[in-house]
């Protein structure tokens, strides 16, 4: 009658470890920007920013196959 | 040195987006007396463009004082980001 019960012979191969005392909660933190060289304001326009360090145009050649986070 | 409408414009534009965007950096960096300082040069020579603008060729600004006669708000050289010779498309004459 109990073999009915798909949970019976239902054998864990895996312990479950608890996550919050082993493992640490995902962090994510981004570098703190400084005030460095601006552009042109003509070029700033263009670019759609003056900060140089945060013209990163998307450019599909790099991410052929795969992302590739390389940046700089 | 003068400038025409046009030049007057991209000016502005220019000027108004360096604002902006220093605008974004002090709200994360608001002891950073360099950037204020370059905020407020470029925030001081905006509103004087804007003010310029207004006094040689319409109003610029909503609710601002217009300088012209007859009154022109739109009707006087297209909106602001159609900037005539500069963004117009080739295909089509306006």
């Amino acid at each position: 009658m109990n073999d009915l019960c798909p949970q019976r012979n239902f054998i864990p191969t895996v312990i479950p470890i608890p996550r919050y005392r082993y493992t640490p909660l995902a962090k994510s933190y981004i570098i703190f920007q400084d005030l460095k060289k601006l552009y042109s304001l003509e070029e700033g326009l263009d670019k759609g920013t003056i900060f140089p360090e945060l013209y990163i145009p998307y450019d599909p050649r790099k991410h052929e196959g795969g992302h590739k986070y390389e940046l700089f | 040195m003068s400038y025409s409408e046009e030049q007057l414009m991209r000016e502005i534009q220019k000027v108004e987006f360096a604002v902006v965007d220093l605008h974004l950096y002090l709200d994360t960096h608001p002891t950073d007396r360099e950037a204020l300082t370059l905020y407020n040069q470029l925030a001081e020579r905006l509103k004087m463009l804007k003010e310029t603008f207004s006094r040689c060729y319409r109003q610029l600004v909503e609710l601002h004082p217009s300088y012209q006669y007859p009154y022109s708000w739109v009707a006087g050289g297209g909106w602001p980001w159609t900037m005539r010779g500069q963004y117009m498309c080739e295909e089509e004459e306006y």
